[in-house]
């Protein structure tokens, strides 16, 4: 799942681009409005994570931009500006939730759960196929009522495929949600991760449609 | 006695009762030089007509006398005189015309005359009855001047009162203007003494409240400037909870005492900002600021090297101002500290001190990206940053210069260098000398 996370401040940026990459997103950092704008052009994010006094262009025209794009990106407004009328412009513009600095990293993930859930075509909490389950507040999969422990690599995989069931997703479409732009793909990496997942998930979790990519069961 | 309207009252008050005195002794004088003049003239005209008449006519009936006026009437030349006792007792040598004399112990104003077959006669009048017209004149006027002076203390304090409405409607105004932005008072109606000072306070209370208003806002800006990274370190250390393995626990644990310096910084520059505010110009003292400015420099050398810039200075001439050592420590500080962080490495930053007309310039040239010139006005507020700034700061270093630069009666410029087309800064902080000092010879 690629977050794209849009911070000036180098240090924070760079905490919150850690802590991500920790809760196994694949995280795109920008640090200013125009970047964020170019970023989103290009690449299917997930979910933006969005400072709003930005260099360049501001955080709310960079909003504005995203609402006015083809796709609506999830947005969660990530900012210093605590007063009402702030965070009543920043909804109103579209954001999808509203977390003012500081906040604890948990919070963030929750609320960044929560968005996701809502995005999703009316996914729950757990992302299930029926045969497997992902938590995402937990990374914790469970098969047959028995749980497994995800590197987050493999949390960050599996949580792909579960998210649209029964599509068959090729490789590069599975790095581009594993992976931010300055990771270092190894070539066979995703194969890797998908051994590992049918090694700790039993074998007929995820198939592999020859010439074309992987996918999990819409039923299991 | 600080209250205007009372040293207005006592003072007018006493002028009232000084004038009074003055005038009630006036009176006085006045009417006892008209009691004399008419007591002379009633005397010497029964003189002169009964001087025309034989002596010792029939004598004046009793009945023709007003016991009040008491005019008596007596021969000189007979001895011993048939006249009743005081007038009879006036000696015999006496001249002709008016004198005074003690006659039994009371005074009396005579008139002598000698008639025209040489006999002489005397007309008297007891002084008691002219002292009486004069103390009832005087009396009558201190009397109805006591009775106008409450009337007039009383008119004293209206006018007072009235004169200082004005004041006193001010004053109740300030007493109700609560403690948030103090508005100016009414200018309209004053009187002309009044309107100048009004003006003078309403210019004041304007400066006061744009610097409220600057504070304000300034506290406001620097509660979320610290957010940021207190946000930051919140979320390091629970990065650092989270490091998979020791090596990024280590690099973790080196970003979180990172931010941390870069947070206490934030807090030093805070409180410089602070500082520099008000009330430590009182510390300054006349130095030499190129010797502050090398040492000042020569702490940032390490910095310098480690991104292989090449500071330097080009021209230090010695430079007496009068400004605190500290201050201007921190203005060579945060202007060269911003040079280092801006110019990419292998970048030249060029300090100079010159002095020129009476102006010590201390200027700082970089080949670093500058800043646009649309941005330069706005640079000096705090936490404004260059809208292309990447370097890591507050924004704060230029507003504390600023602020030292002005309270040191200097000015603080920021330009394009002049040796170099289009790209680099020059900050330019020029301060005037101190006055020399006296030389002995």
């Amino acid at each position: 799942m690629r977050i794209l996370l849009v911070e000036d401040d180098a240090m924070l940026g760079g905490a919150v681009d850690t802590a991500l990459k920790d809760a196994a997103y694949a995280v795109d950092w920008v640090r200013d409005g125009e970047a964020a704008a170019e970023a989103a052009a290009c690449v299917d994010y997930a979910l933006a994570l969005l400072d709003l006094g930005l260099p360049e262009r501001d955080g709310l025209s960079v909003l504005k931009h995203f609402r006015v794009a083809r796709r609506p990106l999830p947005v969660i407004i990530v900012t210093a500006r605590d007063a009402v009328e702030d965070r009543v412009v920043g909804l109103d513009l579209g954001a999808d939730d509203y977390l003012v600095k500081p906040f604890e990293v948990q919070e963030l993930l929750a609320r960044m759960r929560a968005v996701l859930r809502r995005q999703g075509s009316g996914a729950g909490a757990v992302l299930s196929n029926g045969a497997v389950s992902l938590d995402p507040a937990t990374r914790v999969a469970t098969v047959r009522d028995v749980p497994v422990r995800l590197t987050a690599r493999e949390f960050s995989l599996l949580r792909a495929f579960l998210t649209r069931p029964g599509v068959v997703m090729s490789r590069s479409e599975i790095e581009e949600r594993m992976y931010g732009w300055n990771e270092e793909v190894e070539s066979n990496s995703v194969e890797f991760h998908i051994n590992s997942l049918r090694k700790k998930l039993g074998p007929a979790v995820i198939r592999n449609i020859r010439g074309m990519g992987w996918m999990v069961e819409r039923t299991g | 006695m600080s209250s205007l309207r009372a040293r207005l009252f006592v003072a007018l008050a006493a002028v009232v009762i000084l004038a009074g005195l003055v005038s009630g002794l006036a009176i006085y004088w006045w009417a006892y030089g008209e009691a004399i003049e008419l007591q002379d003239g009633l005397i010497v005209q029964i003189g002169s007509f009964l001087a025309e008449r034989p002596a010792r006519p029939d004598p004046i009936p009793s009945e023709a006398v007003d016991p009040d006026v008491q005019v008596s009437v007596a021969e000189l030349d007979e001895a011993p005189s048939i006249d009743p006792p005081p007038l009879a007792l006036v000696p015999r040598e006496i001249a002709d015309g008016l004198h005074t004399l003690d006659l039994q112990g009371k005074t009396w104003r005579v008139f002598v005359q000698t008639r025209r077959d040489g006999s002489r006669m005397v007309v008297g009048q007891p002084a008691e009855a002219r002292d009486e017209i004069m103390r009832e004149g005087a009396a009558h006027a201190a009397v109805s001047f006591a009775a106008l002076i409450p009337c007039l203390m009383v008119l004293i304090a209206l006018v007072i009162h009235y004169s200082f409405r004005p004041v006193s409607v001010l004053t109740e105004k300030l007493d109700r203007e609560s403690d948030g932005t103090p508005s100016r008072l009414p200018d309209k109606g004053l009187p002309d003494e009044l309107r100048p000072f009004i003006l003078a306070i309403n210019r004041l209370i304007g400066r006061l409240a744009d610097r409220l208003d600057r504070e304000r806002r300034f506290i406001a800006d620097a509660a979320h400037e610290l957010r940021t990274p207190i946000a930051a370190l919140t979320v390091q250390a629970q990065n650092l909870e989270n490091a998979p393995n020791e090596a990024d626990r280590i690099r973790r644990a080196n970003e979180l005492r990172t931010g941390l310096r870069r947070t206490s910084h934030l807090l030093d520059q805070l409180l410089d900002h602070a500082r520099y505010a008000v009330g430590w110009a009182s510390s300054s003292k006349t130095v030499d600021i190129s010797a502050i400015a090398k040492s000042t420099v020569a702490d940032l050398l390490p910095l310098a090297e480690e991104k292989a810039i090449d500071l330097g200075f080009v021209r230090a001439d010695k430079a007496r101002v009068r400004i605190a050592p500290a201050a201007f420590a921190t203005v060579v500080q945060n202007l060269v500290g911003n040079a280092l962080a801006y110019v990419p490495e292998g970048g030249h930053v060029d300090v100079a001190i010159a002095v020129t007309d009476g102006r010590a310039t201390f200027s700082i040239d970089d080949d670093g990206p500058g800043i646009p010139a649309d941005e330069i006005p706005a640079i000096v507020e705090p936490f404004k940053r260059g809208a292309s700034a990447m370097a890591q700061g507050a924004g704060l270093g230029l507003s504390i210069v600023d602020r030292i630069v002005q309270a040191a009666g200097g000015q603080l410029d920021l330009g394009i260098p002049p040796n170099r087309q289009r790209c680099g800064l020059r900050v330019t902080v020029s301060l005037p000398l101190a006055a020399p000092r006296t030389i002995m010879r």
